[in-house]
């Protein structure tokens, strides 16, 4: 019998996005071996935070892991498109993408560089702006606010375009740093604003959808070509799909839901205009390009641009509908597992 | 498994292995067994000790050697004394409310513990209180310092199992409160039953304006800290690096008894000190992937709801247990293992999630006291140099205290619930 | 073989050898402290004085802590410095307490190696891997471990050595 161990970051609640659909792709898995491949999931970093958890998938101390890009950079920048400012107008266009030539060569230089496959790739979620001192319409009030962001030079510079002061600090003291008004504001996901309770110490967001996050399903490729069987791996690979497509159905359904928690939390949510979004992505797109084309080359990045501009195109008007179709599925598929 | 790690690590630590060791040896023995990529170990060990937070320690732990050297700590002893000397167990009425004081600045009992034990044991060992009885009252207020807010362990509570951070810092008040009045009662009636000796002189309020003077510019570290958390200038980590600034211009610019020879070796030595709890934090959290990997958080839980479904039933096996966890595993680490299991125990028997998440804060702010592996008795020992078994002995009527406050807290929801409710976060 | 004098050599000539490391520790420990006491102090003033960040500032005082970690460690077991239970042992009799420590420290020195080799093993294969913030290799903090180790295991072999030969110089 062979053990797949499964690394997560985010909370072990039973009713998280992740949590259900690990779920679902564990008795997909189960299921399809006949129980001769085990997973033991293991959320809220019980193996360690993404970086660790990446570095372990590598080692093969671990051998899969459901984690965002955060880690990535690290280990090959060129991972670094998906943070073009406004790359996608909806989540549907980045799903899309996701399947394109350029998704898939990147996986491939992942995969050499670093010994660690990509089974498939979801939603982790767009980033919005809150903070607690004025609502923010446009880049015009962001003028002064001090915005917490990752380590990422790539956000700092964006953050830095639109008028703000980038503070980067560490995610494990953000909470205390807004609460004591360290920093005025952040950027993060809206699933992760109620996950961490952040509307508790912010007052202001704005749907501005500055960065729209991949998440990533990895496996230890060593582990996954030697240690599977061939009908395995089949098994284990179209899960993962599968997982990636739930996943994204429960992710828009808890971005909903979240939203409607923010605001009964006393959030003050601003939907801007489409006028309003394009003189944001006047200000960050070409602040981030410059910086990313100097990390990742001119070649990825128009690659980028392009299939990103393929997947709108495949996508339409379509995005909604979509939407609602992938949540549909996604609660059809834990429905089984029950 | 479980009997493995037991055994190897209850005869390394009886053969006198350094616990860091003793952690380290036991994990390697559990990652052979299962046959677990050993490059692990050290990738845990890293990352264990690879935390912005956890750098407080080092920093207090320097303040507090260049106030020693520096004259600040005597200056503040001499103005404590003048003010509760004459009290019956006055200096360690002054360690306890400092601690209080410290608790409500710093999130970390460990930074509280070293900060004062560098700080105050000397000078209460100097006047007359035993070495075990100092080291005591010092480790044991120190455990105060994740209770009152702000709490490191509260956001990672709060982090790991989606409580409400400001809920959970709510909730800390009473029973922080609580644990530091009770322990100046105890210390009061001990300083009466075994006669601590008691300041005589003469009290004028020339005398106390003269001291008064002489401590102004230490006293004055406190609020500087505590402003410039609350007034958002920094965190409490980049706090803890203020203070060493601001310790370094009392000594060698205020009080000017600080010399250039002395700094390299208040470096060196809390650079030791430092090492010494680091190494053992980050074996333990080697120690922590092997169980966690185990599975056996989860099974601890399952067995625990096959025995019964009584929340008070269920409350009291929790405390057994993590005052047990306690003794073998830093809170941190404990809480990320076990939090989100034991939560979900609570919730299936009906217990409010905040009630529990202050519980287990409670829980293991008492297992800093409990050996083997009580953090804050090693910090209190490690900076002192008082022998560990005589704090041990020193420590148990304290401990017995606060596991009293626990089982008041843990009885008496509403204690805990009133301010969280008063203040909108149940 | 080896003869007695040989070996009273070699521990003197080794007792030197960890005098020097002693030395080296406390350097590092004394510029490792400044080190990371100034970065965070300049990240305050960076931040609220200047209006500059200073991306890299609290990563770097982390990888120093880390370093102080191992090196101070190092130290520690020189000084007899780290914490453990040792009233259990201090009760043996002297022949039984002298068998125990031997065994203790020939323990702790396995236990090192694993950790010595896993350590090299672990920053060789990261070396590739870039830190989020400086953008070094991993390979500068993940040496401090394997270093950390020798270091260690070298305290407990001269100490070794000191039983069985000791050197003539007392070392202070
Ligand atoms: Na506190
Ligand atoms: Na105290």
């Amino acid at each position: 019998k062979t053990v797949i161990k499964l690394a997560n970051a985010g909370p072990e609640a039973p009713d998280n996005r992740t949590v259900k659909a690990v779920k679902v792709f564990k008795y997909l898995v189960e299921k399809g071996t006949n129980g001769e491949v085990e997973i033991q999931a293991f959320h809220a970093r019980k193996l360690g935070d993404e970086r660790e958890a990446l570095e372990g998938i590598r080692m093969g101390t671990i051998q899969m892991g459901t984690l965002t890009s955060g880690p990535v950079p690290g280990f090959l920048p060129t991972v670094m498109l998906y943070d073009i400012p406004f790359l996608f107008s909806s989540a549907p266009a980045a799903w899309e993408f996701f399947e394109s030539k350029t998704a898939q060569e990147f996986k491939e230089a992942f995969l050499e560089k670093s010994g660690v496959r990509i089974l498939a790739t979801s939603e982790n979620g767009y980033r919005h702006f809150t903070d607690t001192i004025r609502p923010i319409k446009t880049p015009q009030d962001m003028k002064g606010l001090k915005i917490r962001t990752m380590q990422n030079p790539a956000h700092m510079s964006m953050v830095k375009a639109l008028g703000a002061d980038p503070t980067p600090l560490p995610f494990g003291e953000l909470y205390m740093a807004l609460q004591q008004k360290v920093v005025d504001g952040m950027e993060c996901p809206i699933v992760l604003i109620n996950d961490m309770k952040f509307y508790e110490v912010q007052k202001y967001m704005v749907l501005d959808g500055h960065l729209y996050n991949p998440l990533f399903i990895f496996i230890n490729d060593q582990f996954f070509t030697k240690k599977l069987t061939p009908a395995q791996q089949t098994v284990v690979l179209e899960a993962a799909k599968v997982l990636a497509r739930t996943h994204n159905g429960f992710s828009q359904e808890a971005n909903i839901q979240g939203l409607s928690v923010l605001k009964a939390k006393g959030m003050e949510v601003y939907k801007p205009t489409l006028e309003e979004l394009a003189q944001f992505r006047a200000l960050a797109q070409p602040a981030g390009l410059e910086f990313i084309t100097d990390k990742i080359g001119k070649e990825w990045v128009e690659k980028t641009l392009k299939d990103a501009d393929e997947a709108e195109k495949v996508v339409g008007d379509r995005a909604d509908a979509i939407i609602d179709e992938t949540i549909k599925y996604a609660n059809d598929m834990l429905s089984q597992v029950k | 498994m479980i009997l493995l790690l037991c055994s190897v690590f209850l005869i390394t630590l009886i053969l006198g292995f350094p616990v860091a060791f003793c952690l380290g040896i036991t994990s390697l023995a559990a990652l052979i067994v299962s046959d677990v990529p050993l490059v692990l170990m050290t990738q845990r060990l890293f990352t264990g000790i690879d935390s912005f937070p956890l750098m407080a320690v080092p920093f207090f732990v320097l303040a507090g050697e260049l106030m020693n050297r520096g004259g600040t700590t005597r200056r503040l002893i001499d103005f404590a004394n003048v003010l509760v000397g004459r009290i019956p167990g006055g200096l360690a009425h002054t360690n306890i409310l400092a601690s209080m004081f410290f608790g409500g600045i710093s999130g970390s009992a460990v930074a509280d513990a070293a900060a004062m034990g560098t700080i105050l044991v000397p000078g209460m060992i100097r006047k007359g209180f035993s070495p075990g009885f100092s080291a005591a009252v010092t480790a044991a207020s120190s455990t105060m310092g994740p209770i009152i807010p702000p709490s490191i362990l509260m956001v990672l509570m709060g982090v790991t199992t989606g409580l409400s951070i400001g809920g959970l810092f709510a909730a800390g008040i009473i029973p922080g409160t609580l644990i530091g009045v009770s322990m100046m009662g105890l210390s009061y009636f001990m300083a009466i039953r075994y006669s601590f000796p008691k300041e005589t002189m003469a009290l004028s309020p020339l005398i106390l304006w003269k001291e008064f003077v002489s401590a102004g510019p230490a006293l004055l570290a406190p609020f500087i800290i505590l402003g410039g958390i609350l007034g958002g200038v920094f965190t409490p980590t980049e706090a803890a690096a203020i203070a060493v600034l601001y310790a370094f211009i009392l000594g060698r610019f205020i009080y000017r008894e600080l010399t250039v020879r002395d700094m390299g070796d208040v470096f060196i030595q809390s650079g030791i000190t430092t090492a010494v709890l680091l190494i053992i934090i980050g074996m333990a959290n080697i120690f922590a992937w092997v169980l966690t990997s185990e599975q056996i958080p989860t099974r601890i839980a399952q067995a625990m709801l096959a025995l019964t479904s009584n929340p008070y039933a269920i409350l009291m096996m929790i405390n057994v247990f993590l005052i047990f966890i306690g003794m073998f595993l830093e809170g941190g680490a404990a809480i990320i293992i076990l939090a989100p299991t034991l939560l979900q125990v609570t919730n299936a028997v009906g217990i409010d999630p905040l009630h529990f998440g202050l519980i287990m804060v409670l829980n293991l702010s008492v297992g800093l006291l409990t050996p083997p592996l009580g953090v804050c008795l090693f910090v209190v020992c490690g900076v002192t140099r008082i022998d560990f078994s005589v704090i041990v002995r020193a420590v148990i009527p304290f401990l017995l205290l606060e596991i009293g406050v626990l089982l008041v807290a843990t009885y008496f929801p509403w204690l805990i619930l009133f301010v969280p409710k008063f203040l909108g976060y149940v | 073989m080896i003869n007695t004098r040989q070996m009273k050599t070699f521990s003197k000539w080794f007792d030197h050898y960890l005098r020097w490391q002693e030395h080296f520790c406390n350097t590092m420990l004394i510029a490792l402290g400044l080190a990371m006491t100034l970065l965070i102090l300049l990240q305050v003033f960076f931040r609220f004085v200047v209006y500059v960040p200073f991306p890299w500032s609290e990563e770097c005082a982390r990888y120093l802590m880390i370093w102080m970690g191992m090196l101070g460690s190092a130290l520690a077991l020189q000084k007899g410095r780290h914490i453990g239970v040792t009233m259990v042992m201090e009760k043996l009799p002297e022949k039984w307490h002298k068998a125990m420590t031997l065994f203790v420290q020939l323990a702790t020195i396995g236990f090192l190696s694993v950790l010595f080799y896993q350590g090299i093993q672990f920053a060789l294969f990261n070396q590739g891997q870039s830190s989020p913030a400086l953008e070094i290799s991993m390979l500068v903090p993940y040496l401090s471990l394997p270093v950390g180790s020798a270091m260690m295991i070298l305290v407990i072999a001269g100490d070794i050595l000191h039983t069985f030969f000791p050197a003539n110089t007392v070392l202070g």
